[in-house]
């Protein structure tokens, strides 16, 4: 038994033999002991609120963090997607063991600040400081009570239609030369669907939540990243038990993985250039294989969403076999769902309400048109910002528009059309064969319209079909 | 399932063990040495390790690099109201940098070439060259016994794409050069012949143009992994103006070929797409055969671009076909990157130039090798011996 005096100095009344005959404390007795007690409940106090989901449970911690060790091991190795994202790989093994044992809310905390720490090691401190200088300001003046919520849109707007303006003008030049990419997939989409829930949220949200959000670990290594959804977000944090959450995600970071050394079998080996388009066969060689050079974009996101999962955030997937899509509606739902979801949300649902009184084919009609506007200058503005160019050209307003036709067309056909009873036997063998002339129609369909995309002009493109359709 | 194996399944760790098997079994794959692996096998693990850009995406780059230095051609050409019949004259500025146009047309095979006697800056590079439009010193033509000259031919990253002068593999290696030589009394040159942008057969004809008269002892071709296929896509243009038909770099292939040229350069491409490698084969012979002519030795170094760009079995041909021609002396240097970042080697980011740092690391390697070459080494010794 122990007791403490005000000079910290220890006597223990059970052990005589603790001090010397005259009292005195020996050295290697004099400590401080730990207030247990009050360390447990500092911890149970930030650990308020922890769901069951999100027990410790340290075996499948040990588990989940081996087998993501041994993805880095075959990233390493295979030297996938470069520097940026090897850092981004350590960073979360690093940061898994960490962010299991911390009290549950310092979860996100922890998960942010490891972000941050990882967008230095990539950019380097400049560049880290100066973006989330400049993140942490537009953040606030969204937040902002003191202006009314349309009065920010326009601030914010406007203060993004400047810089896009100096950049193009290749003016303040001090600013490193990674702030632009990196502030830009940062706050291009996720600042517009923050201002969203800001307008339609009961309260307001926690700056917690606010930073979970915007600073995303994946991210830097991946600037073509998916739109995430603000409120998809925050109530998939922990929605599902931790061990099938992290099982997810390994899954999809490997199935990226295979996209991504799938993309290198492509790019490397298998693509020809257009000039080489001979002859019907070397036609289809291109077309197939400059479709599955996206290959590379559906790998990336993979890995994104399932690094995502290894923190507990069960989200939805980002594709869902885009290759077996039979109808161009099929295709759009399945292809980017995150870029689905996010259209869905910002454009085609308030299209389409406030055209509710018009009847159906009319709002449907005009809602999908502003669907594919959108997207089209939405893609620009993407570009611009990760690129320095906007990207525009008559192939890309033809894509998005012969899509955007092709879908609208979908899109009144299926609301016209009885739904198909379904059969408890299964589908029939019609139903298959129906099923499967969708899909090569499809692949043929978007393999055409991705190589229009892709050819620097019309008349590119066309010698191209010309000289691989036309003998001689 | 028996009750007693469910039991032993709930207690055994779970995990996603079929794709981790799948994963280690890559990681295994990738460290499995290749003697032990048929060719096809090694190929497609090459290319699963591949970074950085396939062919089409460097020769669409290298023709955006020197589109813009093409451009300034055009511009000259434009300006003087001719289209190529005679090189245009250098602007007459002899005090500070001249406008920023570091390339001459020409109307033979080489199509341009570095401006004599400028200081400029263009394409984030600052050019000054010498009176014979090398980006070198001025070295006067005579030379003495006691001076060893050697000629490099070579390519961008020769030419030092991206970096100063001094920061040049080249010039890191003529230094070590001469302080090896100075303890014998000697001197040594390295000229630098290599000009952005020239295929292996336009380097050959930029040397023999300049350099005619000027005495040399050695030469050093410098080759990178984009050697195969340069000179066909270099032929397609000049020869669409009828330009090197009859040159003896050429004139073995296109007969073989029975090449006919065509006016439109994409028609002359898909022409001669089959014949990049013998077209190699026979401007390395033609190299070699020049050089020897001269009774000059020439050795024949491969060097790295940052980024792999071409796989193991076609770099193996491109050593072969080196050694095939007749070179004195053949090295490959194409591992000295290997243990490196490409993102802490290129100039900028997706580029193959090797920048301050890549250029001392291959001078190191360069140097290295270079010192076994007998021819090299005999020159240099052979004073000692007389001296002792």
């Amino acid at each position: 038994m122990v007791e403490t005096t005000q000079n910290s100095q220890i006597k223990d009344t059970a052990d005589r033999s603790v001090g010397s005959r005259s009292g005195r404390i020996l050295p290697h007795r004099q400590f401080i002991p730990v207030d247990r007690a009050a360390a447990r409940s500092w911890y149970a106090k930030l650990d308020e609120g922890r769901p069951a989901n999100a027990r410790i449970d340290a075996r499948s911690l040990l588990s989940s963090w081996t087998y993501l060790a041994i993805l880095g091991g075959l990233i390493h190795v295979y030297k996938i997607e470069g520097r940026a994202f090897e850092i981004m790989m350590w960073t979360v093994l690093a940061t898994l063991p960490i962010y299991e044992f911390v009290p549950f809310r310092l979860k996100k905390p922890v998960l942010a600040g490891s972000a941050l720490i990882a967008m230095g090691l990539i950019y380097g401190a400049a560049a880290a400081i100066t973006v989330v200088s400049f993140a942490t300001a537009m953040v606030c003046l969204a937040r902002t009570s003191k202006l009314s919520w349309h009065t920010r849109a326009g601030l914010i707007t406007a203060i993004a239609l400047g810089l896009a303006v100096a950049r193009s003008a290749e003016a303040f030049a001090f600013l490193p030369p990674a702030f632009w990419a990196v502030a830009g997939t940062m706050l291009m989409f996720r600042l517009a669907l923050y201002m969203y829930e800001l307008k339609h949220a009961k309260k307001q949200e926690t700056w917690t939540d606010t930073a979970s959000y915007f600073l995303i670990l994946p991210n830097w290594c991946f600037l073509h990243f998916p739109v995430v959804d603000y409120r998809t977000l925050q109530r998939g944090f922990y929605s599902k038990e931790i061990t099938e959450t992290r099982r997810r995600g390994l899954n999809m970071i490997f199935t990226g993985v295979t996209h991504l050394l799938g993309y290198r079998l492509v790019y490397h080996e298998l693509l020809i250039t257009p000039a080489e388009v001979v002859g019907t066969a070397t036609l289809v060689s291109y077309l197939a294989c400059n479709y599955l050079l996206y290959l590379r974009v559906s790998g990336q996101f993979h890995i994104a969403c399932g690094v995502l999962h290894m923190f507990g955030n069960h989200m939805p997937e980002t594709h869902h076999h885009y290759l077996l899509a039979n109808s161009f509606t099929d295709y759009w739902r399945r292809i980017n769902i995150y870029w689905k979801d996010f259209m869905v949300k910002t454009v085609f649902n308030p299209v389409f309400f406030r055209m509710r009184k018009r009847p159906q084919p009319v709002a449907l009609g005009v809602a999908t048109c502003a669907v594919f506007v959108a997207t089209w200058a939405l893609h620009a503005w993407q570009s611009f910002w990760l690129r320095g160019t906007w990207g525009l050209s008559v192939t890309d307003g033809l894509f998005w528009g012969i899509l955007g036709v092709a879908v609208l067309a979908n899109v009144q056909w299926d609301a016209r059309r009885k739904p198909a009873l379904r059969s408890t036997a299964g589908p029939t063998f019609t139903e298959q064969v129906r099923r499967i002339a969708g899909i090569c129609g499809m692949l043929v369909s978007i393999t055409l319209l991705w190589s229009l995309w892709s050819a620097p002009t019309l008349g590119d493109w066309l010698a191209m079909m010309g000289r691989g359709l036309i003998p001689g | 399932m028996k009750k007693s194996d469910g039991s032993l399944l709930r207690r055994l760790p779970k995990g996603p063990n079929s794709w981790a098997s799948f994963a280690l079994g890559l990681i295994v794959f990738a460290t499995i040495p290749e003697p032990f692996l048929p060719a096809d096998v090694v190929r497609l693990r090459d290319v699963l390790q591949r970074t950085g850009l396939n062919r089409a995406d460097y020769e669409s780059m290298e023709r955006g690099y020197y589109e813009g230095l093409l451009d300034t051609v055009r511009s000259v050409s434009s300006d003087s109201g001719k289209s190529g019949d005679k090189p245009a004259a250098p602007p007459q500025n002899e005090h500070g940098p001249t406008p920023e146009r570091p390339v001459l047309a020409v109307d033979d095979m080489r199509e341009y070439v570095l401006q004599p006697s400028i200081d400029a800056t263009a394409f984030d590079t600052h050019w000054v060259t010498n009176r014979l439009g090398l980006r070198d010193s001025d070295y006067p033509a005579e030379k003495g016994p006691e001076k060893i000259r050697i000629a490099l031919l070579g390519d961008s990253i020769a030419c030092g794409w991206g970096v100063t002068q001094a920061e040049r593999f080249e010039e890191i290696w003529e230094k070590s050069l001469r302080n090896q030589a100075r303890t014998t009394g000697q001197d040594v040159e390295v000229w630098n012949f290599a000009t952005p942008g020239h295929s292996p057969g336009q380097r050959w004809k930029n040397f023999e143009i300049v350099g005619a008269g000027i005495p040399f002892d050695l030469v050093v071709y410098e080759g990178t992994t984009s050697d195969p296929g340069w000179d066909a896509l270099r032929m397609s243009h000049f020869m669409a103006r009828s330009v090197g038909l009859d040159d003896p770099l050429y004139e073995k292939t296109l007969k073989a070929a029975g090449f006919v040229p065509n006016m439109d350069p994409k028609k002359n491409s898909a022409a001669l797409r089959n014949w990049s490698w013998t077209i190699l084969q026979n401007v390395y012979g033609r190299i070699v055969d020049g050089c020897h002519e001269q009774g000059l030795p020439v050795a024949f170094v491969l060097i790295p671009r940052v980024g792999s760009n071409l796989g193991k079995l076609e770099k193996i041909a491109l050593m072969n076909r080196a050694r095939n021609a007749g070179f004195d002396y053949v090295v490959d240097l194409t591992d000295t990157f290997d243990d490196y970042r490409d993102e802490d080697l290129a100039i900028s980011d997706g580029d193959y130039h090797p920048n301050a740092r890549g250029h001392s690391i291959l001078a190191e390697a360069w140097t290295n090798s270079l010192a076994a070459w007998p021819d090299l080494k005999s020159r240099l010794e052979s004073r000692r011996e007389q001296i002792r």
